[in-house]
């Protein structure tokens, strides 16, 4: 078990391509990281950097106290699951799954008995016999899991492990990983564009997008204080809303008026010193904002739409020209078309620099 | 469409494809059959009209012709004289050239094939296709610069000589198919087998080559049956030494009269270590044929 460090990370390809810009990340000794981000982001890149597999232009990578650069991915002590899952499809369940201790000479009464002891922890032991071909999806995402675990390495590392899973063998196997991570209590890398896994795995969750690092804290820091508007934009669902404002005076206002939203003086003066323009973002999570049919609010908008979902009803409000999302408790009984007033939750919203785009509070 | 009529069509169906079978597999094989007749007739059965195709009931099979392209062959009209023949050696020399030429060309052309799939090669395309190129031109227009060539480095005649073209001549196919076939293994197999703990040759050895086992050997059927079947370099290049079967073949269809019987046995044991290997192949054939069109 072990710390796994990147410092200053950066590739780039022969093409020209900064995959990785300058990327520095620390999952401390056994935690469960999750790099998130859209494709194309440099999560995978990261990953298969800290795997050996890829060459870093720049920066260190270090495995315990150990700078691994110029170590080949075997001597990295890591194990790696793979989309595809990447079993060999000319060997069995388990001879993929005893595999990597064949490479280092073990025993083959010692291979039999931690392959069984693998195939029993992983529920796989009636598919041993039977070549990738000819498995379910979710018996080779297990074997593939086995052949992982069976050295006991110090890192995971996993590059979207369950994308290929149909969703209700997703949800099982998102829970099963995670228990079988923590009972191992081996540092784990684990790289998903799907929040949902991100938010219900992870311990902390690394944000990427286009190789830069957005930000790392566990779920509900990014969910509820994203450090950035595309931290903002692309947890939650529905994601944040984001409305563009300016401040006057200690309020900030909206385009039209139809928002005005006052600051305390401490808080619209941090925003005035840190600010690097006029142009500001407003961030609000849609459970963040109350509604109510009086004249009383932050803004005033109408109905455009209103969706119950059972547990909670969500609205849309026009407001300048964008539709701010709402979600209520599912007894609000406000109709399409309705003038409304909407309250922020001062305590729970962002400000976000519009040129930057940094959060300032 | 009740359930009678469509049994009753499937079974003529089936009719007609059996029919339409059998009628493809007389069109291409009776040639042969004749061809492996004909070399057990003796002179007076194989010009016979019209011809005879039972044998033991049209005519007596005999091992004549068998017995003078193996061992020894008259060679005046009246059965007076004879020498030995020098088919033996010639075959010997066909396997172990042709045998050499595939084994190499095949194991040159799947590394460099495999470099070019998985690595970023600076003007990689201009490479495969200068490596295409060699084949672009009528083989026969190289003759003279290589007969010369050949002549001043003191190539002809000689084993290595002959081998180096054969290899020449298949590389660029073994290196366009197997980069194909390499292409088609992703590549995770062997970062999987790299993170556990394999050198990169020892990955491509266990993992990646038991892959492509069947489209390799597709190929190398090829590339063998190029180097087994040329005439014009090895009739030009190697007429004293080295010698395959096919300039003999040539030879022993005789002056002054054909010998079909020769020319029958001849071509009898000349295709048949091709058909046996083949055969014994068959069904990585098919596989490697249809490589790749089986989603991974």
């Amino acid at each position: 078990m072990a710390e796994v460090r990147i410092e200053n990370l950066v590739k780039v390809f022969p093409n020209g391509t900064r995959a990785v810009n300058d990327v520095s990340l620390a999952a401390p000794d056994g935690e469960f990281l999750v790099l998130l981000g859209p494709s194309g982001c440099g999560k995978t890149t990261t990953l298969r950097c800290v795997a050996g597999l890829e060459r870093q232009t720049s920066g260190d990578i270090y495995i315990g106290e150990r700078v691994v650069n110029d170590l080949p991915p075997g001597e990295r002590d890591i194990a790696f699951v793979f989309q595809f899952y990447a079993l060999y499809p000319h060997l069995s369940a388990y001879d993929n799954i005893a595999f990597p201790l064949r490479a280092v000479g073990v025993a083959a009464d010692e291979i039999d008995r931690r392959v069984m002891r693998v195939a029993e922890t992983l529920r796989i032991k009636h598919v041993l016999r039977k070549r990738p071909r000819s498995m379910s999806s979710g018996e080779q995402q297990r074997v593939a899991l086995g052949r992982a675990v069976i050295r006991r390495p110090q890192v995971f590392l996993m590059d979207e492990p369950l994308t290929n899973l149909d969703a209700a063998l997703r949800s099982d196997m998102r829970v099963e990983l995670k228990h079988l991570q923590r009972e191992l209590g081996v540092t784990t890398l684990y790289v998903t564009h799907d929040q949902t896994e991100a938010m219900t795995m992870g311990e902390r969750i690394a944000v990427m997008q286009l190789g830069d690092l957005q930000q790392v804290g566990t779920p509900l820091e990014v969910y509820q204080y994203p450090a950035t508007l595309f931290v903002a934009s692309f947890i939650g669902d529905p994601p944040m809303n984001l409305i563009p404002v300016t401040l006057e005076g200690d309020a900030l206002q909206g385009a039209s008026g139809h928002l005005s939203l006052a600051l305390a003086p401490d808080v619209a003066g941090a925003i005035r010193q840190k600010q690097s323009g006029p142009g500001l973002v407003l961030g609000v999570r849609a459970e963040d904002i109350t509604l109510s049919g009086g004249d009383e609010g932050d803004m005033r908008g109408e109905v455009t739409t209103r969706e119950p979902l059972g547990d909670q009803a969500l609205y849309s409000v026009g407001l300048d020209g964008q539709f701010i999302q709402i979600t209520t408790a599912p007894t609000t009984r406000f109709g399409v078309g309705d003038a409304i007033s909407l309250s922020i939750d001062r305590s729970r919203m962002r400000v976000f620099d519009a040129a930057t785009e940094r959060a300032l509070v | 469409m009740n359930v009678q009529n469509r049994q009753t069509r499937s079974l003529l169906g089936r009719i007609l494809f059996w029919i339409a079978t059998a009628l493809i597999l007389v069109f291409f094989l009776f040639p042969i059959y004749w061809i492996l007749i004909t070399a057990f007739k003796d002179r007076p059965d194989i010009t016979q009209l019209p011809p005879r195709f039972v044998p033991w009931v049209d005519f007596q099979p005999t091992t004549f012709n068998f017995h003078e392209i193996l061992i020894e062959m008259e060679v005046s009209q009246f059965g007076t004289a004879t020498e030995q023949s020098p088919f033996l050696g010639q075959l010997f020399n066909s396997v172990i050239i042709s045998g050499t030429a595939t084994v190499v060309a095949v194991i040159l052309g799947t590394l460099a094939a495999y470099a070019f799939s998985r690595f970023r090669i600076k003007g990689e395309g201009d490479l495969l296709f200068f490596i295409l190129s060699t084949r672009m031109l009528p083989p026969v227009v190289t003759v003279i610069p290589l007969f010369l060539m050949f002549t001043e480095l003191g190539m002809r005649n000689t084993f290595h000589g002959i081998t180096l073209l054969y290899i020449t001549m298949g590389l660029p196919f073994v290196v366009w198919m197997m980069k194909g076939f390499f292409d088609e293994v992703p590549h995770e197999f062997e970062e999987a087998a790299m993170i556990d703990g394999y050198s990169r040759l020892e990955a491509i050895w266990r993992i990646v080559i038991p892959e492509v086992i069947p489209p390799m050997l597709a190929t190398a059927v090829f590339v063998l049956i190029t180097a087994w079947n040329e005439f014009v370099f090895v009739q030009l290049l190697n007429p004293l030494g080295y010698t395959t079967v096919t300039p003999f073949l040539y030879a022993v269809v005789g002056y002054g009269r054909t010998e079909w019987g020769r020319v029958a046995a001849t071509t009898v044991v000349f295709v048949s270590p091709i058909v046996i290997f083949t055969f014994l192949v068959r069904k990585y054939l098919l596989r490697g044929v249809t490589f790749g069109a089986v989603r991974r």
